[in-house]
């Protein structure tokens, strides 16, 4: 089943009167349950498709569906409801918020979509384990390393067991042991849940792992 | 709660700036308890306090009775109120008061002298000037007794007519030729700080009744209450008159004259707008500094008003933070307050800190938070969610 679709997608910016098409009629189509990389050079419009599929960003034309729902149709609020619950989200420089702690960065998600406490906490406690920091739960972002960092990012993004998860760079910011370890958790997420990831990468060891890899150039796809 | 949570943490992650924030809202707002408070204590110096629960005082009197002395809103047969109200055992003490601005001289009548004389029932409450030592108990002039002819004095009355315990004064309500002063012997000198801001001379009630035409009538301006349970007993008592409590008088005071109710209106608009200013100042930077933060949490589907809870707890707490912070520097500041008065002016006006204006002012903070903290919530602009990338 086709979880995102594109068709004729498309994105400008203005700057200074002058037009910049990051997007160009982009089509494509990502199966449920699919690990797909996004790769292509600087300004090839990797993040603003990214953007774009996470429902960050509006498009200037075209549409995007998002498990059958048409994204251009919903309100600001409508997408932040999507965004929470059917996707997640994994950046480059982590961003956890530094005065929560692990187990509240991965908790807030679920509080906000009204989970009730004891589930949330079990779930919470259970998403941390699976990433490994079942004892690092009371650690602010500061007192964590940049992969124990991530790793708790990660398990943030799959609080409302997200039907997409979109990582822009996740392995940007770390070595290559500590993002191996990352692309294993990516992996096994898909593998285990069937979670659809789409990983935004110039890095090769992402794209080796990848069903499925979208070359874009100049705001195009190409083969 | 975790909002309430970022909001603290926040707050204490920028903790000199916050620190900063909240003294100086506290410095307006202890101003605005403080000036209130000198206001009231002028009044203050006038009036029995003390340990009095309740004033019985006419619908609608005025503070500046006991200078017009119109007699149109006193209360009447107050000595036979106050027997009444001593059948109850809830009533402590009870006295009626009467105030009247009178002309006083001690040995030379071209020298007179304005100031407040207070007549009381001495020994009816437990409390200054009624207790004070000398006076004998009851009104004995009411009852078909003998003119007793005895006054107290404040320390200001004996500095301004060279009084001293054992001195001859005389009052009357005028001069000139149709006076007729009455004479009385000063039997002690109060030398407190709740008398010691202008000229006092109290004396029996029934005597300063007798001197001012009040007797006929036997009417006092309030009755002072001495029993925490006696409400009920003088609202079924007094059906048409104010009952108040100690806070309800203070607010009374302030409404009732219009000075002082200007003065409270002034400073407590000018320390809701310094408050404002300040927090709205704070809040502005440190709606900038989470910016990036508040993109990554709508980027992950934290709606806006989630976020800008965060943002609204923040102005919040730095409001009450400076309200309590205000509230104490009040209290700490009405003792250099107190020894300035008395170096450079003279005389101690007593700032009353009442219990009211404490949360009056704690209050005005609050509000000033929450004000500012919708407008910044109001006026922040939709973060641009790019930024989390």
């Amino acid at each position: 089943m086709n979880i995102i679709q594109t068709i004729d997608l498309t994105k400008r910016y203005k700057i200074n009167n002058i037009a910049i098409d990051a997007l160009q009629n982009v089509n494509l189509t990502i199966e449920e349950g699919e690990f797909v990389a996004i790769n292509g050079p600087s300004g090839s419009g990797k993040s603003t498709l990214l953007h774009m599929l996470g429902c960050i960003d509006r498009p200037t034309s075209g549409k995007i569906y998002i498990n059958n729902t048409d994204t251009s149709t919903l309100s600001s609020k409508a997408l932040a409801k999507l965004r929470l619950r059917q996707l997640g989200f994994v950046f480059q420089q982590f961003h956890l918020l530094p005065t929560l702690t692990a187990f509240e960065n991965v908790e807030l998600p679920m509080r906000e979509a009204g989970v009730p406490g004891k589930e949330r906490r079990e779930r919470t406690e259970s998403l941390l384990e699976s990433v490994g920091l079942g004892s690092r739960t009371r650690h602010i972002p500061s007192q964590l390393s940049g992969g124990e960092q991530q790793r708790v990012a990660i398990a943030r993004a799959l609080a409302n067991r997200p039907a997409i998860v979109f990582a822009d760079e996740p392995t940007g910011e770390l070595d290559s042991v500590t993002g191996e370890r990352i692309l294993d958790i990516f992996e096994s997420i898909n593998r285990e849940s069937l979670q659809t990831i789409i990983i935004v990468s110039h890095d090769k060891s992402v794209t080796s792992r990848a069903h499925r890899v979208i070359h874009l150039k100049d705001g195009r796809i190409v083969q | 709660m975790t909002y309430l949570k970022m909001s603290l943490k926040n707050l204490y992650r920028r903790r000199y700036r916050t620190l900063f924030t909240m003294t100086a809202i506290g410095v307006a707002i202890a101003l605005m308890i403080l000036l209130t408070s000198v206001s009231l204590g002028l009044k203050e110096n006038s009036d029995a306090s003390g340990s009095i629960d309740f004033w019985v005082v006419p619908a609608d009197s005025d503070i500046l009775d006991p200078v017009l002395g119109s007699g149109q809103t006193m209360l009447g047969d107050v000595h036979s109120e106050i027997e009444t109200l001593f059948l109850d055992p809830g009533v402590k003490g009870a006295s009626p008061v009467l105030n009247r601005v009178v002309y006083a001289y001690a040995n030379d009548p071209n020298e007179t002298s304005v100031v407040l004389a207070m007549g009381v029932i001495p020994g009816a409450i437990d409390i200054m000037p009624f207790a004070a030592s000398g006076f004998t108990g009851g009104d004995p002039y009411f009852f078909g007794g003998g003119w007793t002819d005895e006054a107290v004095i404040n320390r200001q009355m004996a500095a301004l007519l060279g009084l001293g315990v054992g001195d001859r004064l005389n009052l009357d309500i005028s001069t000139g030729i149709f006076a007729s002063p009455k004479g009385f012997r000063v039997v002690n000198i109060i030398d407190t700080v709740d008398y010691s801001g202008i000229p006092v001379v109290v004396i029996h009630l029934s005597e300063l009744q007798y001197i001012t035409g009040n007797l006929e009538g036997d009417r006092a301006d309030q009755i002072l209450v001495e029993g925490p349970d006696a409400g009920p007993l003088l609202e079924k008592l007094y059906p048409d008159h104010l009952v108040l409590s100690g806070s309800e008088y203070t607010a009374f005071k302030i409404v009732s004259d219009k000075r002082i109710l200007a003065t409270a209106a002034a400073t407590a608009l000018v320390s809701f707008i310094l408050g404002m200013l300040f927090i709205g100042t704070t809040m502005v930077m440190s709606v900038s500094e989470l910016e990036g933060d508040m993109a990554v949490m709508s980027a992950i589907g934290i709606s806006r008003i989630s976020i800008l809870k965060s943002v609204f707890y923040e102005s919040l707490f730095l409001s009450a933070g400076g309200g309590l912070i205000g509230v104490l520097l009040a209290v700490v500041g009405k003792v250099f307050l107190n020894n300035m008065l008395t170096r450079v002016i003279g005389f101690n006006v007593s700032p009353a800190i009442d219990p009211m204006l404490l949360v009056g002012g704690f209050i005005v903070s609050v509000c000033a938070g929450i004000f500012t903290g919708i407008m910044v919530a109001l006026l922040m602009k939709r973060p641009d969610m790019t930024r989390a990338f």
